[in-house]
């Protein structure tokens, strides 16, 4: 599974990031994300020979979320192996992607990704500014001040922008380069 | 069951939260544990146990929740950017009856201001039982920082006492052009409604034009619009008052979703442009009613967001009605007059002087003839009459676009 450059653009930008989890008792709990990077073959360790790297446009898709410390709840339901969903959305054109697949398992977040987290809401607050008129003394507000790392492994990409074609799977490939079958999720 | 409480909060004590301004999160998840997160455009205060959401696709999100009733929503103030977590159990579906009526009016808002009111459809109203509220303060919260100063609305108290004056301004008023400046000018002088506009329908009741505007970069007096089109039109189609608090999130939404039925290959009714103050983000329109008729809309717009709640909603309709029916009177009286004078002057109009001249006009086309020779006829000859006619009665050589808009005789378009 990969994404393509555009979706890859679109995850990575100051997008809105919100993500849902689900607790061992079937319940689901929403947050939000505070900066996404989608990781190449080489950086998660895969056989470089196998040309994923190479592919300009495409990712092998594992991605790095970022999620505020606090949130221990979260963090539970996001051990090794638990389901989750990512939906990236552009303030300005409200245009969305799901990624939906499974945790690695969440590490504790150190200097760099707090910088990282404030390269992505300079970029999300600044949009809202924009766009919505909120004055980012106000937007700030949100912004945590301690973080965690998630590492997800996706396995299915949708259209989340809205309209009636929202939950769309959007085609992508599978490690050998095929193109995925789409589907209705 | 009151839900589970964080910090003695109340449901009610998130009512900003409820307008939409931020757009709220939802999770939920299907039977085999899979997770699902979307945006929506808004959730509804039911009562103090529960929300609605709107449900206008028989999207993932419903999917989920037929297979597992439980989900967990984001909310947002858009004043302080206190944002709050709701575990909510779906409990019934709404298919009618004054619930599914408030959120159509939304979605209708939405649709009117997209030019989408063909596609725009509300399913259901879906009630949810909230379970669990909580607080889910950012850094700045955990400092301690001061929270962001909100302006609160008038006290009810002295809102009658301004809006009493109000209406002591308006029956002072001695024809239609003060009456319709003293509305827009004490509105913003004794109400703080810094941005407002009166429109009036036009005789064939499928239009309003704008009569009266105050704090808006261009007066745009005599602007039109249709019945119907717009958040202010819409008032006026349904002679109920629209309230919008998101109307940058509302057109920015209703562009997305248009955009999606374009790629569909559905073309939607053309946009609708936001109404007129740039950065607008709040309006009421009201609609102005006299006898059961609908006579216009006011309409107050701010920048700020969810400026306005239904105190400001019931304030302005009593506003609305005072010119509708001072309105109502002046035309009236205008059409008595006009009787008067058809009675007691002939067709042809003499003016005597060094160098007098007959003009007849003929109502049946609105012809005028100078000394017999044709000069012009329609609505046009119908304005060149009603101005001789106006000279002659009262002397005057300076006339308002707005008084011919209102002159039943003219039978403008």
């Amino acid at each position: 599974m990969v994404l393509d450059a555009q979706t890859t653009a679109l995850v990575q930008a100051g997008s809105a990031l919100i993500v849902g989890t689900v607790d061992d008792r079937s319940r689901p709990r929403a947050c939000r994300g505070w900066g996404l990077d989608v990781l190449a073959a080489a950086e998660r360790g895969d056989d470089a020979d196998r040309g994923h790297a190479t592919r300009e446009a495409a990712r092998v898709c594992t991605v790095r979320l970022l999620l505020d410390a606090h949130d221990e709840a979260t963090q539970a339901n996001l051990v090794a192996g638990r389901a989750v969903a990512i939906t990236a959305a552009d303030v300005r054109t409200l245009r969305s992607v799901q990624l939906k697949g499974v945790s690695l398992g969440v590490t504790p977040g150190g200097r760099p990704e707090l910088e990282r987290m404030r390269r992505f809401a300079e970029a999300f607050y600044a949009d809202i500014e924009d766009t919505d008129g909120t004055p980012r003394e106000i937007l700030e507000r949100l912004t945590p001040d301690a973080l965690v790392v998630v590492c997800v492994a996706v396995t299915e990409v949708f259209d989340q922008t809205p309209g009636p074609a929202a939950g769309r799977c959007l085609p992508g490939a599978d490690d050998d380069g095929r193109r995925a079958a789409v589907d209705e999720p | 069951m009151r839900p589970t409480i964080d910090g003695g909060l109340r449901l009610s004590d998130l009512r900003r939260c409820f307008r939409g301004a931020v757009p709220a999160v939802i999770a939920t998840c299907s039977a085999d544990g899979t997770p699902n997160v979307t945006y929506l455009s808004s959730v509804h205060l039911v009562d103090d146990e529960r929300v609605a959401l709107s449900n206008q696709y028989f999207s993932k999100t419903s999917r989920n929740l037929a297979e597992n009733p439980r989900a967990s929503v984001l909310l947002i103030d858009p004043l302080t950017y206190d944002e709050y977590r709701l575990d909510l159990v779906f409990e019934r579906t709404e298919r009618r009856g004054p619930l599914f009526d408030s959120l159509r009016e939304e979605l209708d808002a939405v649709a009117a201001l997209s030019g989408m009111q063909d596609v725009f459809r509300l399913r259901a109203a879906d009630v949810y039982r909230v379970t669990r509220l909580e607080s889910v303060p950012g850094a700045a919260a955990r400092r301690g920082d001061p929270r962001p100063t909100v302006v609160e609305p008038m006290d009810a108290a002295t809102a009658a006492t301004r809006l009493a004056q109000l209406a002591g301004r308006l029956g002072r008023a001695a024809d239609l052009d003060v009456l319709v400046g003293a509305t827009v000018a004490g509105l913003a002088e004794l109400l703080d409604y810094d941005h407002s506009l009166l429109a009036l329908c036009d005789e064939s009741g499928d239009r309003l034009y704008v009569i009266a505007s105050h704090g808006y970069p261009a007066q745009g007096v005599g602007a039109e619009f249709a019945v119907g089109e717009g958040p202010i039109g819409l008032a006026a189609q349904r002679a109920a008052p629209v309230r919008a608090g998101a109307l940058q999130q509302m057109s920015k939404y209703g562009r997305s979703v248009r955009r999606s039925y374009e790629e569909g290959g559905v073309d939607p009714e053309r946009e609708i442009p936001v109404p007129s103050l740039p950065g607008g983000q709040s309006l009421v329109a009201v609609p102005a009613r006299s006898m059961g008729q609908l006579v216009g809309v006011l309409a107050v717009e701010s920048t700020e967001p969810v400026a306005y709640d239904e105190a400001d909603q019931d304030l302005l309709g009593v506003v609305a009605t005072l010119v509708a029916n001072a309105v109502e009177a002046d035309r009236a009286r205008e059409r008595d007059a006009d009787q008067v004078s058809r009675r007691a002057t002939p067709v042809a109009s003499e003016v005597v002087g060094a160098a007098c001249t007959t003009v007849r006009c003929f109502a049946q086309d609105g012809s005028v003839f100078l000394d017999g020779d044709y000069l012009i006829k329609g609505v046009a000859g119908r304005i060149l009459w009603s101005l001789l006619r106006s000279h002659e009665a009262e002397g005057r050589v300076e006339f308002t676009n707005r008084e011919l808009r209102l002159d039943d005789t003219i039978g403008l378009p």
